[in-house]
């Protein structure tokens, strides 16, 4: 028999996973999962995008007091990200500007693998566990997650053999071309991270502060107006919220569609007359846009994956016949 | 070439263009119109012609383009062929869309359109692709039923009548505020890890967002 001939690292399982030492994909991604939440470590990270390529310090400490991440560009104008748990705040010093969002739960993938939700990933994905590779001096193993259709992007992962952080990831186009690479080339594990390493380096004070937040509108049934009957295979709606995205923005509802990887905004917000409108594909680096008008409302599409999967997500989205409230 | 031979590929390349060929006819059509720069005029005739009927027409129509797209292409070392049945992944589906008509082209694979004419558009230096503002498109919903998914999705772009600068940045702004907002919440750490945030951080227009705010003197919160 074949079966038996082929070396245990080679056995594919009938699930279509590819099986390592007796490891499954589930288990390294799981415990890849675990040492991005977990550890404390620092690095430089290297970021390539279409032709821009940015160099980043990245710093990540899990204490008693929550997680904590700062990213800080290395080249050009200083940007800043911190993230406290769920609060993401960018910070811009030349312009002292300072945007904060909260993303809107926790994304403890964990708990997703656990409930089955790998199992349907596979439905869209191959997953397969690659020859070892070397990053940054570490030995890794190779991930590979392969779309079964061109609606989605694949993904590259290095995973460092010995504590699972993530070494680097590709995100990949239709064609298998990386589009968007994020490599450390140097990290380490450390216990402790020093709070003069991870506080922000600015003051928000003399800064100008963008809160995008929930808002309490009254009009929150007009969420229920929307319909979205034909999204693509393996997308659904995980997420409602309405909000601002801006003091000056009109209230916008904010719906976030997933197969599980990927991840795609929905944002519809109602006119007021004086609002710019768009329609049509837009890109920005690995992200695709689409904007679309639909009665006296702005539906744009925003997500990292292939411009035909945003447009389809747009079009999918229709309102109600039984309207809720007054337009 | 026969008469008889023209006609029968005209008659061809007019059934391409409304998706009706069969396999092997569908294979020689695009060698010949390939191999023909007479016939991919006509190709263009027939686009033109099913544009019209359908509305799909653009504000501005550029006849020349296709010229500048086949002179383009054969500088170029990309194999085209027509998509397989079965999606491999790896494998570059240029397929038919390449060998493109004036007002469809497929947008995957074809970035060297920016190269035509030297002059890098304001929104490509911004680093994002500023969609027509205002234009009208198809409304029908698509049932999945329909999508083929061995094929490139095919999406109209036109050669844009100016945009007033002002709407243009306008609209840039709007998108990039989407594209904040998306980054900061819906990122999740399975395999994207810090992908996200690194997006925010080199996204040229989060300094051109603070600016445009400034500039325009607009209500802020002040801490």
């Amino acid at each position: 028999m074949v079966g038996r001939l082929l070396p245990l690292f080679l056995t594919i399982g009938l699930s279509g996973q590819a099986y390592a030492s007796g490891q499954s994909v589930l288990d390294v991604l799981m415990r890849m999962q675990s040492a991005l939440h977990d550890l404390n470590y620092y690095g430089t990270l290297i970021y390539l995008q279409d032709d821009t390529i940015q160099t980043m310090r990245v710093i990540h400490e899990s204490s008693k007091n929550g997680e904590h991440e700062k990213l800080v560009n290395l080249n050009g104008a200083p940007r800043e990200v911190i993230r406290d748990d769920d609060i993401v705040t960018c910070y811009m010093p030349d312009k002292k500007e300072v945007t904060v969002g909260k993303r809107y739960h926790d994304w403890n993938v964990l708990s997703r693998l656990v409930k089955n939700d790998f199992a349907s990933m596979q439905k869209f994905y191959e997953f397969e566990i690659e020859s070892d590779d070397r990053i940054a001096g570490h030995k890794s193993q190779r991930i590979l997650i392969k779309p079964r259709d061109n609606l989605r992007y694949g993904y590259r992962l290095w995973i460092d053999s010995a504590n699972s952080l993530l070494l680097k990831s590709d995100l990949l186009d239709v064609d298998g071309r990386a589009i968007e690479q994020a490599m450390f080339t140097d990290i380490n594990v450390v216990d402790q991270i020093p709070e003069e390493m991870i506080k922000p380096s600015y003051n928000r004070g003399g800064f100008n502060r963008i809160e995008q937040r929930l808002t309490n509108d009254s009009r929150t049934d007009e969420g229920k107006s929307w319909r979205f009957d034909y999204l693509p295979d393996g997308f659904s709606i995980s997420t409602h919220a309405r909000k601002r995205l801006g003091e000056d923005s009109q209230s916008t509802d904010h719906w976030i569609a997933t197969d599980g990887l990927a991840t795609v905004s929905i944002y519809i917000e109602k006119l007021s007359g004086k609002d710019v409108t768009f329609e049509g594909p837009s890109q920005s680096g690995a992200m695709n846009i689409f904007g679309l008008l639909i009665d006296n409302y702005q539906v744009t599409v925003v997500g990292e994956v292939p411009e035909n999967t945003a447009e389809l997500i747009a079009r999918s989205i229709s309102k109600s016949q039984m309207e809720v409230g007054n337009d | 070439m026969t008469d008889q031979f023209d006609d029968h590929l005209d008659k061809n390349i007019s059934s391409l263009v409304d998706g009706e060929l069969g396999e092997a006819e569908y294979q020689h059509t695009v060698s010949s119109l390939l191999a023909n720069k007479d016939k991919s005029c006509c190709w263009e005739r027939y686009h033109l012609i099913s544009d019209t009927i359908k509305r799909n027409l653009p504000p501005v129509i550029d006849c020349q383009l296709a010229s500048r797209v086949m002179a383009e292409l054969e500088n170029e070392p990309t194999v085209l062929a027509p998509p397989p049945h079965k999606t491999s992944f790896g494998k570059r589906m240029a397929g038919l869309a390449v060998a493109a008509s004036v007002a469809t082209i497929a947008v995957l694979g074809v970035q060297f359109m920016y190269k035509e004419d030297g002059v890098v558009p304001a929104q490509q230096m911004a680093k994002v692709k500023v969609p027509e503002p205002g234009f009208s498109v198809a409304k029908t919903p698509i049932n999945p039923s329909f999508i083929r998914r061995d094929i490139q999705t095919v999406t109209q772009t036109y050669e844009q009548s100016p945009i007033p600068a002002q709407t243009n940045q306008q609209i840039l702004q709007q998108i990039h505020k989407y594209l904040l907002d998306h980054n900061q919440r819906a990122s999740r750490g399975l395999v994207q890890g810090v992908m996200p945030y690194a997006r925010i951080i080199t996204d040229p227009e989060t300094s051109n967002i603070a600016s445009q705010k400034q500039s325009q003197d607009l209500k802020q919160i002040q801490r």
